[in-house]
């Protein structure tokens, strides 16, 4: 590598260390520059057999007091948005942590775990690698566990639902990031 | 770009077009397909009160461009609405046997629609075949069909089930789905009644079956619940007791606010806040892992916009004419527009329950008047479905402690006194009147 393409990769890099959060360009030593952002995060209940579609009768069970549990069992998701510039290799990507934080004060409330990585193939979900080659424009889902809600305090001091911030730790090529979304809630009983 | 020339150059256009006809609807409805910084825009001001869950909830990850719901994928789904022989494949089989019938085709082939007609004509599409999700509910329901009609999941003649599709999921699996139809669509002497509430659909019974039946766990706190709902009632929202009738859909246009508690406000005659409310609804129901194409949304809102109650002869006479000047005096204060419903008005002057209008989840701290065209048919009344009929909703019998027949069971249902000071005879010619909408 030239002294000039060395200067130019350091320069990125400290660039990408100082974007936001969100839509951050992460550059490893593969060079290959990555932006990637949190769409979405739905919190319901975890569905630990679920990896077959469910019958409709005898559905995949779920914790008996976990929120959309009524009827069926909902998957708890995550779903993020990755692009990558030009490059001559690709990178691994993989979730690191992912934090359900209270919004107003910060405050961890809870850790989850992600599983299952998939990629949006223009009208299905399908399983993913987890590389991400150059140029790609991947939208990619997680399911994640579900909080323990009956140790999470849903109401603040007022008695008001509240709204989460979702904190997810990504690693890009060796470099973590940290994306985040506000305005996460639990899913209601029948979401309309 | 291309669809943004267009944008602009009917907005061009339209200047000077008379607020509210179809050429200024239709370029609003343009500009909310082609311009983001709008629809954030048209967001943050439609929303009623920011605090409450379902605002924060949008103004955190809608129309941000770069981040939150924009970078969803597009989901035109593959669907079409459960006839005969794919019911008879899962009540004899099951999803397995399902999957083995014809695929659906997509909903949609991707060509933007020019004309109001043809915007209406994509929209009952959506009407019916957009999935708010898959629901393993009716799929337990069609495996016990005579069950299945008791809770509300009822059949047309031809076999087939209005509001519920068999669709390709976004795990690319076959699945019997739900779409607006299923609470939205009335069937009458065997005809849909299209923007007609399915009052006869039990969400709650049909859950606690499927609990009671399969085994599945439940808290026993939500079969409590789902059991005081009945039918044409679900609790919608994570507060805790606030369980709203499913309403029609008439007259969504003369309305100034979306949702019973309006929590979206309709300034303008545009479809552009009802089309933000179905894009985000189409998206949240499917668990926020797609999100539609903005043109079906849009070609909802302009279907539903459009949709009216079945004609019926018009009723003349004095009783009518007399219930007319009483409807001015006890109730045109509030249903004072052109389909007699009204602006939101205070929780404290309606008195009734306000769980839904001061609850966290959706709450304004008011209620909307609902239309009141075809309200004879809209029983039971108030937004949580607590009185049975007009006459009863106008007696003051039901504001007594020794009130019995509340659709809700004993006890008086409070609060929308207005009317209940009537004589008889006054009630009667009311009624009369409402029964003529």
């Amino acid at each position: 590598m030239t002294r000039l393409a060395l200067l130019a990769s350091f320069s990125l890099t400290l660039l990408a260390g100082a974007c936001n959060d969100n839509g951050l360009q992460s550059i490893g030593p593969n060079n290959l520059q990555v932006a990637a952002t949190l769409s979405s995060v739905a919190l319901a209940s975890d569905c630990k057999s679920a990896d077959e579609p469910p019958a409709g009768v005898g559905a995949s069970p779920c914790a008996p007091d976990a929120p959309g549990c009524g009827g069926f069992c909902q998957q708890s998701s995550m779903q993020i948005d990755i692009s990558a510039a030009n490059g001559p290799n690709a990178v691994a990507f993989s979730i690191v942590k992912v934090r359900i934080l209270d919004e107003q004060t910060g405050a961890e409330l809870y850790t989850l775990t992600s599983r299952d990585p998939q990629l949006w193939l223009g009208d299905a979900y399908l399983v993913w690698d987890e590389l991400i080659r150059p140029t790609a424009q991947l939208k990619s889902t997680y399911k994640l566990s579900a909080p323990d809600w009956s140790t999470v305090n849903t109401r603040d001091s007022l008695g008001a639902a509240k709204t989460f911030r979702v904190e997810v730790q990504v690693s890009i090529d060796g470099v973590t990031r940290t994306l985040v979304l506000d305005g996460v809630s639990q899913e209601p009983p029948v979401a309309t | 770009m291309r669809y943004g020339l267009l944008s602009l150059l009917l907005l061009a256009a339209c200047e000077g077009q008379e607020p509210g006809s179809t050429a200024a609807q239709l370029a609003d409805g343009v500009r909310y397909l082609d311009d983001a910084a709008f629809r954030r825009e048209s967001m943050e001001r439609a929303l009623t009160n920011p605090d409450n869950v379902y605002s924060r909830q949008r103004l955190a990850t809608y129309g941000l461009g770069d981040r939150g719901w924009d970078r969803l994928p597009e989901w035109t789904p593959r669907s079409r609405v459960l006839d005969a022989a794919d019911a008879l494949a899962v009540e004899q089989g099951g999803l397995a046997a399902l999957g083995a019938r014809p695929r659906p085709e997509s909903l949609w082939d991707g060509a933007r629609p020019t004309t109001l007609e043809a915007w209406i004509t994509l929209g009952r599409e959506v009407f019916f075949r957009y999935p708010l999700r898959a629901e393993p509910l009716l799929e337990f329901a069609l495996s016990q069909p005579d069950f299945a009609t008791t809770v509300g999941v009822e059949r047309l003649p031809d076999g087939s089930y209005p509001g519920l599709q068999v669709m390709i999921d976004p795990d690319g699996q076959t699945r019997v789905g739900m779409s607006c139809a299923l609470c939205h669509a009335s069937i009458t002497d065997g005809r849909i009644v299209a923007g007609r509430a399915r009052r006869t659909f039990d969400y709650g019974r049909l859950r606690v079956a499927y609990h009671e039946q399969t085994g599945v766990p439940v808290d026993p706190d939500l079969v409590r619940r789902m059991k005081t709902w009945g039918p044409g009632r679900a609790d919608i929202t994570t507060d805790d007791e606030d369980p709203v009738a499913i309403p029609d859909l008439w007259g969504l246009a003369s309305q100034s606010a979306l949702t019973q508690a309006g929590t979206i406000a309709q300034r303008s005659p545009s479809p552009v806040p009802l089309a933000l409310r179905q894009e985000t609804q189409l998206l949240d129901s499917n668990h926020q892992r797609v999100r539609p194409p903005r043109e079906l949304a849009l070609a909802l809102a302009f279907y539903l916009r459009s949709l009216e109650p079945p004609a019926h002869e018009g009723v003349h006479g004095d009783e009518i004419a007399t219930g007319a000047k009483l409807f001015a005096r006890n109730c045109g204060g509030c249903h004072d527009n052109a389909v007699y419903g009204g602006d939101p008005v205070p929780v404290d002057v309606v008195g009734t329950d306000p769980g839904l209008a001061n609850g966290h989840a959706r709450g304004t701290g008011r209620y909307r008047p609902p239309a009141l065209i075809d309200v004879r048919h809209a029983g039971p009344y108030l937004h949580h479905g607590a009185v049975t009929t007009l006459d009863e909703l106008l007696s003051p019998a039901r504001l007594d402690e020794r009130y019995t027949r509340g659709a809700l069971g004993p006890g008086p249902v409070l609060g929308h006194a207005f009317g209940t000071a009537l004589s008889d005879e006054e009630r009667g010619a009311l009624v009369s009147f409402l029964d003529a909408l």
